[in-house]
C-alpha cells in the first residue's frame, strides 16, 4: 500500500476536522408519537413562535399526510406561512398539492408568491390553469413566480401560455416569462419533443429581448435542429 | 434618483445636466481638455472597451478581499458595490472611488439593482451561503458572468439549477476556492504524475457540522437591512452572532448555523474535498454511495465513486488528504490543469470572461464538490448510509433522504 500524507495539510485537517460526532442532530425520531407531538405544538395556543417554527422544521423531515390539514391554515399566517411551506413542500403526499392549489385562490402578495413557488417545486401539473391566471397578476413577485413555476412544470399548456404572455408582459415579469419559456424548451427537448422545443426557441429568438436571451434561443434552436435530425 | 440603467428622471436629470454644463464650461475656460493616458490604454491598462466592468455583492469580509483583487487589475473597471450593511457599502464605495480618483462607484442595498445595470459585465458574490444560488441564478438571468465564493450552494438541489442557468445563457461562472489548485500540490502532483499508480482511497478531515441557531433577538443596528440579510432563510430575530462574518465556526458566526451554512463540512469542505477530488481526478463525477460508519462511538463516512474510488471523511487514523495508491503500479503522467490568464483564480475568471472559456473552478466542477459536502451532511443527519443517483439527482427509492435535498425559500425568493 502506498500512502502519501502531507504534514502541513494533515495538521490543518486536525485543527478543523474530526468533529462530525459533535453536531447537533436536526432530524427528529421518525415515529408516529413524534409526529403527534409536533402537531400538538402547532395546534397549541400556548406554544411560542420559535416552538412552532421548530415543529415545522421537524415535520419537513418526518411529517405525513396527517400533518397536512394542520399546516394548511398556517399558509395564510403572515408569521408562519414560510415555515408551513417549509414543512409541506417535501411531504410525499398528494394532499399537499390540493392544499397549495386551494391557497392559490385565497392568498395575495408575498404569501401568494411563496405558495406559487412551492407549487413549482412540486411540479404540480394540475395547478397549471391557476398559474396561467396568475401570470397576469399585478404583483411583480407573484407574476414572476408563476412564470418560474410554469417553466418548471413545462407541460405543453404551460409553454403555450408563457409564449402568449411573452408579447404582453413588461419589465422584470417579461424577463421571468422569457426565462421560463427557455426552461420549457429545454424540458421539451429532454422529453424528445424537438419540434415543440424548436417552436419555443424560435418565438423567444424573435422577441425583443436582451441579447443573452436571443443567443440562448439561437443555440437552443440549433440543439433542437440536431435532435430533429437524429444527431 | 438615478436609475440603475442610467435613466434619469425629473429634477435629477435637469440638475445633473446643469452641473455637467457648468463643469464643462469651467474646464473650457480654466484648462485645456486632457484625456488621461489610462483612458486610451496606456500605463499597462487596456482601453476601456477591453476592460471587464464589475460590481461586487456582499463586500464585508471575503468580499472585501475579492474586491481588492479585482480592483487591482488594470483589465477590470469596478463600478458598483452592494451590501445590506450601510457601513460596509459606504466603506467599499470609498475604497473604489479612492482607487480611481473619482466618485463614480455606486452603492446598492439590493443586489437586484446592481445586476439590473446593463453596463456591468460581471459580478462577484461573497454573501453568506444561503444567498449564493439565488444570486448566481439571477445574475446569469441578467446576462452577467459570476465569480461566486465557496461554498457555492447550501442545498443539493441548488447546484444543478446554477449549472443549468449558467449553461442556458452561456455565462462564465467560477466557484471561489483558490486553495483547490494552490494548497494541495504536494498531494496533487504525485497523483497526476502516475507514480502512485491507481489511487484507490483518499481521506479528508474537516468539520464541524452546522447546528440550529437558538440565539435570542436583540435590536437590529441602524443601517442594517436585516430582512434582506435573511433573504430566503427562515425569519429569525437579529443577533450579532447569528450573522457575524467571522471565520469562526464555534457559534459566533453565520458559518455555525444550519439555516445559512453547512458549517465546516461545506466551508473548509469546499477547499479540502475540492482538493481531494482534484488530486484523484474525479472532479467531473459525484459519488454513487455514502457509507456511514460507527466505530467506538465515533462516526465517519466513505463516499464511493462510480470508478471505484473511495473518498473518506474523518477516517480514523488517516490524515487530511492522505492518499492510498497501488503498490508497484506506475501510470502515464498527466498534465495538471491550471489557471488561464494571469493573477491566480481571479485572473483565471477575468481571462475566461474575455475568451468565453470555462474557468478552472467552473461552476459544474464546484457543484460536484458541493454535492460531496451535502451528501455527507445528509448521511450524518440521518445517521445511515445512502445511495445517490447523480444523473437524476435523487436518492433512489429513499423518500426520507429525498426530503433533505432542498428547503422551501422564504417568500418572495424563488430559485
Amino acid at each position: 500500500m502506498i500512502k502519501l500524507a502531507n504534514p502541513a495539510i494533515l495538521a490543518a485537517g486536525l485543527l478543523l476536522g474530526s468533529s462530525s460526532e459533535s453536531a447537533a442532530q436536526t432530524v427528529p425520531p421518525n415515529t408516529p408519537e413524534e409526529v403527534g407531538r409536533l402537531l400538538a405544538v402547532l395546534k397549541s395556543s400556548g406554544a411560542s413562535h420559535k416552538e412552532k417554527v421548530d415543529a415545522c422544521r421537524g415535520l419537513a423531515v418526518i411529517g405525513t399526510k396527517e400533518a397536512v390539514p394542520v399546516l394548511a391554515p398556517l399558509l395564510a399566517d403572515e408569521q408562519l406561512s414560510h415555515m408551513a411551506r417549509y414543512a409541506l413542500e417535501p411531504i410525499p403526499d398528494k394532499s399537499v398539492d390540493g392544499v397549495l392549489r386551494r391557497a392559490l385562490d385565497k392568498l395575495h402578495g408575498r404569501l401568494l408568491a411563496g405558495v406559487v413557488a412551492s407549487v413549482g417545486v412540486r411540479r404540480d401539473a394540475e395547478a397549471v390553469p391557476q398559474l396561467i391566471r396568475l401570470l397576469g397578476n399585478s404583483d411583480t413577485a407573484v407574476a414572476s413566480a408563476a412564470a418560474r413555476s410554469l417553466g418548471k412544470i413545462a407541460t405543453p399548456e404551460a409553454a403555450a401560455a408563457l409564449l402568449g404572455r411573452l408579447a404582453k408582459a413588461k419589465g422584470l415579469v417579461r424577463l421571468a416569462v422569457a426565462d421560463a419559456c427557455l426552461a420549457c424548451a429545454e424540458a421539451r427537448l429532454a422529453q424528445k419533443q424537438p419540434e415543440e422545443a424548436a417552436a419555443i426557441y424560435g418565438a423567444v429568438g424573435k422577441a425583443n429581448l436582451p441579447k443573452h436571451f436571443r443567443v440562448a434561443a439561437m443555440q437552443g434552436a440549433l440543439r433542437a435542429r440536431r435532435a430533429r435530425q437524429g444527431k | 434618483m438615478s436609475h440603475p440603467d442610467g435613466i434619469r428622471t425629473g429634477n435629477q436629470a435637469s440638475q445633473d445636466s446643469r452641473r455637467r454644463f457648468l463643469k464643462a464650461a469651467a474646464g473650457a475656460v480654466m484648462a485645456p481638455y486632457v484625456i488621461p493616458t489610462s483612458a486610451l490604454g496606456a500605463e499597462d491598462r487596456p482601453p476601456p472597451s477591453e476592460r471587464i466592468v464589475m460590481g461586487g455583492i456582499g463586500i464585508g469580509n471575503m468580499g472585501r478581499g475579492d474586491l481588492g483583487a479585482f480592483l487591482s487589475r488594470g483589465d477590470v473597471q469596478y463600478v458598483a458595490v452592494c451590501d445590506v450593511l450601510k457601513a460596509a457599502r459606504d466603506q467599499a464605495k470609498g475604497r473604489v472611488d479612492k482607487h480611481y480618483g473619482n466618485t463614480d462607484c455606486r452603492a446598492y442595498r439590493d443586489f437586484r439593482d446592481l445586476i439590473g445595470r446593463s453596463d456591468i459585465d460581471a459580478v462577484h458574490i461573497a454573501t453568506p451561503d444561503h444567498w449564493h444560488a439565488i444570486m448566481v441564478v439571477e445574475a446569469c438571468r441578467r446576462g452577467k458572468d459570476v465569480y461566486c465564493q465557496k461554498p457555492e450552494s447550501r442545498t443539493l438541489r441548488e447546484g444543478p439549477l446554477m449549472v443549468e442557468t449558467a449553461r442556458r445563457y452561456g455565462r462564465v461562472v467560477s466557484g471561489g476556492s483558490q486553495r483547490v489548485l494552490q494548497d494541495y500540490r504536494k498531494v496533487v502532483d504525485p497523483c497526476w504524475s502516475g507514480q502512485l499508480g491507481t489511487v484507490k482511497q483518499i481521506n479528508v478531515n474537516v468539520g464541524p457540522l452546522p447546528r440550529p441557531c437558538n440565539l435570542p433577538g436583540v435590536p437590529v443596528p441602524e443601517g442594517f437591512d436585516w430582512d434582506m440579510w435573511l433573504g430566503p432563510a427562515p425569519w429569525a430575530p437579529y443577533h450579532p452572532y447569528r450573522c457575524s462574518g467571522s471565520y469562526a465556526i464555534n457559534g459566533t458566526s453565520w458559518r455555525s448555523w444550519s439555516d445559512y451554512s453547512g458549517g465546516g463540512m461545506t466551508d473548509w469542505g469546499a477547499h479540502h474535498f475540492g482538493g481531494a477530488t482534484f488530486a484523484v481526478d474525479v472532479r467531473h463525477l459525484e459519488p454513487v454511495e455514502v457509507i456511514y460508519h460507527e466505530e467506538n462511538g465515533r462516526n465517519y463516512l466513505t463516499f464511493r465513486y462510480p470508478n471505484g474510488l473511495l473518498l473518506h471523511h474523518n477516517h480514523p487514523g488517516m490524515g487530511n488528504l492522505e492518499v492510498v495508491g497501488t503498490p508497484g503500479e506506475k501510470l502515464a503522467p498527466k498534465t495538471v490543469p491550471s489557471y488561464k490568464g494571469q493573477g491566480g483564480i481571479y485572473g483565471d475568471f477575468i481571462h475566461c470572461c474575455k475568451t468565453r472559456e470555462r474557468p478552472f473552478r467552473d461552476i459544474e466542477i464546484a457543484v460536484h464538490t458541493m454535492a460531496v459536502c451535502h451528501l455527507g451532511l445528509i448521511a450524518y443527519e440521518l445517521k445511515r448510509s445512502l445511495r445517490w443517483d447523480p444523473a437524476k439527482q435523487e436518492f433512489p427509492g429513499d423518500s426520507e433522504a429525498n426530503r433533505l435535498v432542498e428547503r422551501a425559500k422564504r417568500q418572495p425568493w424563488v430559485l
